[in-house]
């Protein structure tokens, strides 16, 4: 391939470089000693790092089992219970509704119940009406 | 302390000369040299496993030592002292009637551009395959080729104006 360089590289090739010296081979052999030295501590650092890793991976695949075990049901949706209302519960507008569909008389008992309630025990029931029933009007008046 | 049958020294007997006149690209000491080997074997020596072509890479690591060796450099004073003192500092051994022709050839060894006297000394010196080079300086084995090719041509010019009385 290199003909005319073919003597060049012979003669290249005979020059022999400078051996090295003894010293590197001890330093070289120092530095390698210290290495050997200091390995013995490595194994425990290996299987500690093992450890830990393998902690890890149980962890993630735990969590992914769980992940993967966990199968929403289907949602259920609680009625809304009904609102009854007890005797003992306060009044509502829909309460009174109801009664004055019945009729003005349990309108008015109702009224006259829950007012008792709400009023001390021995306090006196004061007699007065927005609204006077039509044949207390008519008595009133002598009509009847 | 340093047996004979260590598998290490028998690398360093093997490629150390070549590894220190690699070195030497980067460093003007011999004893610089050395010490870049030196850190440049070790590192070598613990990581030989994990690579396909250690010999390849012990060149390598010679490389990079080398070019950190430069950057950082360290050493400054022996440089200088080195300088003042050349004769102290020769490439190559050889009978001293040859000295006159090899002190021609470090001369011309030492004019090549970087990236061919890399390449020659891995190749004439270093006993190296292309393909070895080639994964050494991590270029590709026609440009290792190329370049070897150039430095012999340059050499050859050079020690042919030498010859000249």
């Amino acid at each position: 391939m290199n003909q005319p360089y073919d003597s060049l590289e012979a003669e290249l090739g005979e020059l022999r470089p400078c051996e090295v010296s003894p010293g590197l081979k001890w330093r070289v052999a120092e530095c390698l000693a210290e290495t050997q030295t200091i390995r013995p501590a490595r194994p425990w650092s290996a299987a500690l790092a093992g450890g830990l890793a393998a902690a890890c991976l149980a962890a993630v695949l735990l969590g992914w089992r769980n992940d993967q075990g966990f199968e929403p049901g289907p949602i259920e949706i609680q009625p809304f219970a009904p609102v009854v209302a007890n005797g003992d519960a306060k009044p509502t507008v829909q309460v009174y509704r109801r009664a004055l569909a019945r009729s003005s008389n349990a309108l008015h008992a109702l009224l006259d119940k829950h007012a008792a309630r709400t009023l001390p025990p021995d306090s006196e029931r004061a007699q007065i009406r927005a609204f006077m029933r039509s044949d207390e009007l008519y008595a009133s008046n002598g009509e009847l | 302390m340093v047996g004979d049958s260590d598998p290490w020294k028998l690398w360093l007997d093997e490629h150390g000369a070549a590894l220190v006149l690699l070195a030497r690209q980067w460093v003007a000491s011999h004893n610089d040299a050395e010490d870049v080997v030196q850190e440049a074997f070790v590192r070598f020596w613990r990581s030989r496993h994990r690579v396909a072509e250690p010999v390849a890479y012990l060149y390598a690591c010679v490389k990079h030592c080398g070019l950190d060796w430069q950057r950082a450099g360290k050493r400054r004073s022996k440089r200088e002292e080195a300088s003042a003192r050349p004769e102290a500092e020769r490439l190559f051994a050889g009978p001293i009637e040859q000295d006159e022709r090899r002190i021609a050839v470090e001369a011309a060894l030492l004019n090549l551009p970087e990236k061919q006297r890399e390449v020659l000394v891995l190749r004439i010196w270093g006993g190296l395959t292309f393909s070895q080079i080639a994964e050494a300086l991590a270029i590709s084995i026609d440009t290792a080729a190329s370049r070897y090719r150039y430095a012999l041509a340059r050499l050859h010019e050079e020690l042919a104006e030498e010859t000249i009385p």
